[in-house]
């Protein structure tokens, strides 16, 4: 193959993501941080940072006057290759091999950046990286292969990696994971070639491979502090460094974090002087912070409480900046749990739901119905999938004809860490269900034992959301519909096991085009034939943002993560 | 009377070790890896596994229960699950914000308990009386959450006085103080009240009287000041529940104090950053009970007497 | 109320103040032509009042017109306490009823509260969430007065190891920040109402038990049951029949006086997610899911903070009117 940029997927074969994916948190890193009983941190409401000196980290003394103000949560760790959820650090901070770029017609592809170029072998088995020149880490270190291969031994062997999916499909990786190898070199799965090229094999060939490196787990870590920091990094500023046109500069605990910009960066130095995150936990108080003008950006997602508010004020209304969120609100329906094993039944469950007025009355109808798996703005989004129709009376006959013309009783389950947004959901789906007959209860557990009863494939009936860790079909097909294993892991018990074969020998499918006619296919199959869920709806994302700030765009998944390389700010 | 102090704190032994043995027991019989639960929808049996290793909770429970109190007697009070920092050092962060708050709390209670309780003294059931007492009653009855976020509204949201949330500056611990520092001033305001009228049964402010000192000059100078020694003594026992019950305010005004930190624990499930807010609090309270009887057997000399 | 003849003296209502009550009665009991307040005298006539009132239903008429507020109070728990009991007829609509087209509405005829994010009535949802506060407010303050009673009295009616036992307890017990001690018990439990007596009965029994302790200390002293024990009475029988009727007057004032800081601390744990859990509703958790639309609909979390202020404020100032009547000092003369 050809030494290119390619678009986002290359379909070659056997894709390396497990379930574990990244940003997966129900409605992406937004709303899960959005309710009021489960914020999980701090707020700091004026500008003037200074005084809390003795309970910072790293430089307590900057003057943030100039810098881009936003909000977010308290992160646990800001080391990319432990968090799942917290990716501001990672994105800005650090780079990787390759990043995603939005085109302006919406679409995305992968392009070169850490590494300025590569090679795929005819196998499919071997890349062979070419990393840019004179690129140096915030502390003066030279970038170097070297440091490639210690993040992805480090992914594969760190205690506290969450993310080490990214680096599993790398050849001999197991062998790491199960200490009897020290180094991918060892066991033939990276081959320093010199200083700035190197080529890493797999033990199978795997199209979404170079999807998976521009997913902030990814980020390139320099070898020499990283191991030197021990576990300190992530959590100490000094010595969390990375390549990013930011540098993390000082974290005050449940306070804010403060990142200024990296002059310079190898890829040109940031807009913006620097970035001041505050961690605010309430919804009422963002607003209120923005409205004084304590904070610079609003994350509508963080604060849909509020979304209608602005986008009904004149004020405001001309301040909104709209992305798309590439993911999926669903609900799932345990097919060992009687009667949902029963097509028709969740066939009427699909039908009963007025999935139009739940997005209304949820999210102001900022967003889209969904009728498979793969939603908006995912590679494979299928637009000419059948709608799934709101039909009270059909549903209805649909139960009778299963044997259930009275209905039944049902458990929605609902987390007590829940938002309160996904606690009303949960309220308007048991009401309409009552509709046709089926009398819910709603059973509120404790996070432990919902995961618990999640995992041994024994909940009942609860909703949640994916989102896109990386564009590719398999982040979603496989995940759910992978194998019996992970229809279980999610209490889905799907049990069409030749559709879930299909899923996994589609990761081997060469042709791009046929891939994805594929995954089509099965969508079709899983969720409009077998009615293995219902899906509900995706959200548009959308910012509320100061005019002083220019160059501010939404992220191509729509995560609340954003890059903020480009985005500048005038006082 | 040192006997008496020792004895005093050898009691509090006991006490302090029940407290960490309950705390420990409560919090390890819930079933569930607390590492599953944070790791909530990204969870994957092998990493879940793996964490749950390096945090040691693949050892028996006797086993853990051991090593956690071998560090707690070299005062190390174990890693957050969560945060990924030592529990000590996010307590040694938090407990600034708190212990500002407490006081600022505690100074508001007394600026409006201790005029209630003599006002409501000297002029026993007038008009005042009832105002005052009504006043401190209402803080009482009031629940806090909902007083702060009101007092949020129109203090900081409405007319912009201090700022809507945070600890950055002096301004910030205003709304927070005054919330809290209400709730608590009608036990103030209740003790010195009973407190005062006693001393005014003695017999040494009759004989004051009756040597016809007025009645401002009787209460300034006699009966304020002994009236006040228990209120005072109270202090200690007051600040060390205030520490306690700063976690709801704390909360709405987004303070990153000590309450936050198990109230977050809690939400995260996160074991040994919640083991260790409590015990760090309630070995304050015991201490604040310590200092408080002691200073009261050494200021009030009835006590000293029996 | 044949009992407050033979009330102790002791009033212990926890901390520093059971001294100063004891040397205080004790000298205004030796001295008999001590300076009595206005108040005090009105108490005197109040008790020689109640004492000539033939029926229950005289003294309670009594001690209406002595405390206004007290009655005025107890009036509003009645009016609130049959509202819950009577919900379904009090309620204007079905409190989970959702109207998604009409939700967020402010104050109107049709709505008096208006409607909250579903859509749902809110004072609907408040008469049913009266319930959970009554409730709340009287169930665990019951149960903990019932633990700490029969603790108390073993305690100090035994002595020895069981009074050093219970009493360590209670030591421990009441070193716990009470808030945060109720929160580790839910987070053992977890979120939902029956734990939270559970939860605020393990948090506040200590105090009573140690008030029972003393009062038993001094009654256990008394001429009659020194008379009961040599007749050979067994001692649960004296413990039981003899001196827990003595403690009754306490125990009621206790009963009161504590159930403002239940309904309290429900609504926290409520309003930190801890507590009663939808479907269910309480005014803790009414104010908490209200709170994000404080600027878009504000009376949807003004009006059950208000609620809980309410009764909480009726329940303290019926609790003081009681503590005035039941007054040992008074009740002796």
């Amino acid at each position: 193959m050809k030494k290119h940029a390619v678009i986002v997927l290359v379909c070659s074969a056997l894709a390396g993501a497990a379930l574990a994916g990244c940003g997966s948190s129900a409605g992406g890193s937004g709303t899960a941080a959005s309710g009021s009983t489960s914020a999980s941190s701090e707020a700091a409401a004026s500008t003037a940072a200074t005084e809390a000196a003795g309970q910072t980290l790293g430089n307590a003394n900057i003057d943030t006057t100039t810098f881009l103000k936003f909000a977010d949560d308290n992160p646990d760790i800001v080391d990319p290759q432990c968090t799942s959820d917290y990716y501001i650090i990672p994105m800005n901070c650090f780079d990787r091999l390759l990043e995603v770029k939005v085109n302006s017609d919406g679409t995305s592809e992968i392009v070169p950046s850490l590494a300025k170029s590569y090679e795929v072998s005819d196998d499919g088995l071997t890349y062979t990286f070419h990393l840019n020149k004179g690129v140096k880490y915030s502390n003066g270190a030279d970038l170097t292969s070297s440091d490639v291969l210690y993040t992805f031994n480090r992914l594969l062997t760190y205690p506290k990696a969450v993310n080490n999916d990214i680096a599993e499909g790398i050849l001999g990786a197991d062998k790491l994971e199960n200490a009897e190898a020290d180094s991918l070199e060892d066991v033939g799965g990276f081959k320093t070639i010199d200083d700035l090229d190197f080529s890493i094999t797999l033990s199978q060939p795997n199209a979404s491979f170079l999807a998976q490196l521009t997913v902030p787990g990814a980020s390139i870590l320099d070898e020499d502090t990283t191991e030197a920091a021990g576990d300190q990094f992530g959590i100490d500023p000094s010595v969390t460094i990375g390549t990013g046109p930011f540098v993390f500069s000082s974290w005050t605990f449940n306070s804010e974090l403060i990142l200024t910009a990296n002059k310079d960066c190898w890829s040109g130095a940031p807009a913006c002087d620097g970035l001041d995150i505050k961690v605010v936990p309430d919804e009422e108080t963002q607003r209120m912070m923005f409205e004084n003008g304590e904070l610079d950006i609003l994350d509508l997602d963080n604060t849909p409480s509020q979304a209608d508010y602005f986008l009904g004020s004149d004020k405001y209304k001309d301040q909104i900046i709209e992305g798309p969120r590439v993911g999926i609100y669903y609900i799932a329906l345990n097919e060992d749990i009687e009667p949902m094993g029963n097509v028709e039944v969740r066939k009427a469950m699909q039908e009963s739901l007025d999935r139009q007025s739940i997005l209304d009355a949820l999210y102001g109808g900022r967003g889209q119905l969904e009728n498979g798996i793969l939603p908006h703005g995912l590679v494979g989004f299928n637009e000419n999938l059948p709608e799934i129709k709101y039909d009270v009376d059909d549903a209805k006959k649909l139960l009778a004809d299963a044997g259930y013309p009275d209905g039944f009783d049902l458990e929605l389950d609902i987390s007590s860490d829940d938002t309160q947004t996904s606690q009303d959901l949960m309220e308007i789906v048991s009401s309409m269900w009552g509709e046709i007959g089926i009398n819910c209860t709603i059973k509120t557990m404790d996070d432990a034992t919902l995961q618990d009863t999640k995992h041994s494939g024994e909940l009942s009936c609860y909703s949640s959301s994916w989102s896109a860790d990386f564009n590719d079909p398999d982040n979603f097909m496989y995940t759910f519909f992978g194998n019996e294993k992970n229809a279980k892991f999610r209490s889905l018990n799907y049990k069409n096991t030749d559709a879930m074969d299909r899923v996994t020998a589609a990761r081997a499918i060469t042709d791009p085009d046929k891939r994805i006619a594929e995954y089509q296919d099965l969508e079709k199959t899983i969720i409009q034939d077998d009615a293995a869920w219902v899906p509900l709806f995706s959200k548009e994302h959308l910012f509320v943002v100061n005019p002083q700030v220019s160059g501010f765009t939404v992220s191509w998944n729509g995560w609340s993560n954003n890059y903020y390389h480009n985005v500048s700010v005038k006082r | 009377m040192t006997k008496k102090i020792v004895n005093r704190v050898l009691v509090s032994i006991p006490v302090l070790i029940g407290v960490i043995l309950i705390i420990y027991v409560m919090l390890n019989v819930i079933p569930g890896n607390p590492i599953e639960v944070m790791m909530a929808e990204h969870a994957r049996q092998d990493v879940i596994d793996r964490i749950s290793a390096y945090y040691g909770l693949d050892k028996p429970v006797w086993e853990q229960f051991l090593i956690y109190l071998n560090n707690l007697l070299h005062g190390d009070l174990g890693v957050s699950y969560k945060l990924n920092r030592s529990v000590n050092s996010l307590i040694a962060d938090a407990f600034p914000y708190t212990l500002k708050l407490a006081i600022a709390a505690a100074l508001v209670s007394w600026i409006i308990g201790i005029p209630a309780g003599i006002l409501s003294a000297i002029r026993e059931n007038t008009i005042v009386d009832r105002l005052f007492m009504g006043f401190s009653l209402l803080g009482v009855s009031m629940p806090v959450f909902w007083a702060a976020l009101i007092f949020q509204y129109i203090f900081a949201y409405r007319l912009g006085w201090v700022p809507v949330s945070g600890a950055e500056t002096w301004q910030s611990y205003i709304l927070p103080a005054i919330v809290l520092g209400w709730s608590s001033a009608g036990t103030i305001a209740r003790l010195t009240r009973s407190n005062l009228l006693e001393v005014l049964e003695e017999d040494y402010i009759r004989t004051a009287w009756a040597k016809g000192l007025s009645q401002a000059g009787v209460i300034l100078h006699h009966a304020f000041k002994n009236a006040l020694l228990p209120v005072i003594t109270m202090m200690a026992i007051q600040v060390a529940s205030l520490l306690s019950g700063a976690v709801i305010t704390e909360t709405v005004f987004a303070i990153p104090g000590i309450g936050r930190l198990a109230v977050d624990a809690i939400t995260n499930r996160d074991m040994p950053l919640l083991q260790g807010t409590v015990i760090f609090t309630t070995i304050l309270i015991i201490a604040g009970n310590l200092i408080a009887d002691i200073l009261y057997s050494v200021i009030d000399p009835r006590i000293r007497e029996k | 109320m044949k009992n407050l003849k033979r009330y102790s003296p002791e009033t212990a209502f926890g901390g520093k103040n059971e001294r100063k009550d004891l040397t205080s009665s004790a000298k205004k009991a030796n001295d008999p032509d001590a300076k009595l307040s206005a108040k005090d005298r009105k108490r005197i006539q109040l008790a020689a009042d109640l004492g000539e009132a033939e029926t229950g239903w005289d003294k309670i008429k009594i001690l209406c017109s002595e405390n206004k507020l007290a009655a005025i109070s107890f009036v509003v728990i009645v009016v609130i306490a049959l509202m819950a009991i009577f919900a379904p007829a009090a309620a204007p609509y079905d409190p989970t009823k959702q109207d998604l087209l009409h939700r967020l509405e402010g104050m109107s005829p049709e709505h008096i509260f208006g409607t909250d994010q579903l859509g749902r009535d809110v004072f609907s949802r408040m008469i049913y969430g009266a319930r959970v506060s009554l409730v709340i407010g009287l169930l665990p303050t019951f149960l903990s007065l019932a633990l700490g009673t029969v603790l108390g009295l073993i305690s100090g009616y035994l002595g020895r190891t069981a009074d050093f036992i219970i009493m360590r307890l209670a030591d421990i017990t009441m070193a716990f920040p009470s808030l945060l001690l109720a929160m580790v018990v839910m987070y053992t439990l977890g979120a939902g109402i029956v734990n939270i007596f559970l939860a605020l009965t393990f948090v506040s029994w200590a105090g009573t038990a140690r008030v029972i302790r003393s009062q038993t200390l001094s009654l256990r002293e008394m001429e009659y049951i020194e008379a009961a024990r040599s007749m050979g009475v067994s001692k649960w029988h004296i413990m039981f029949r003899h001196i827990l009727p003595n403690c009754l007057p306490n125990l009621i004032v206790l009963f009161t006086l504590n159930i403002p800081g239940s309904i309290l601390s429900e609504s926290s744990l409520s309003f930190l997610g801890i507590g009663a859990q939808p479907p269910m509703t309480s005014w803790g958790l009414m104010v908490s899911d209200g709170k994000q639309y404080l600027f878009t609909n504000p009376v949807i979390a003004i009006a059950p903070g208000v609620a809980i202020l309410i009764l909480a404020l009726a329940f303290n100032f019926l609790g003081d009117g009681v503590r005035d009547v039941m007054d040992p000092y008074l009740n002796k003369q």
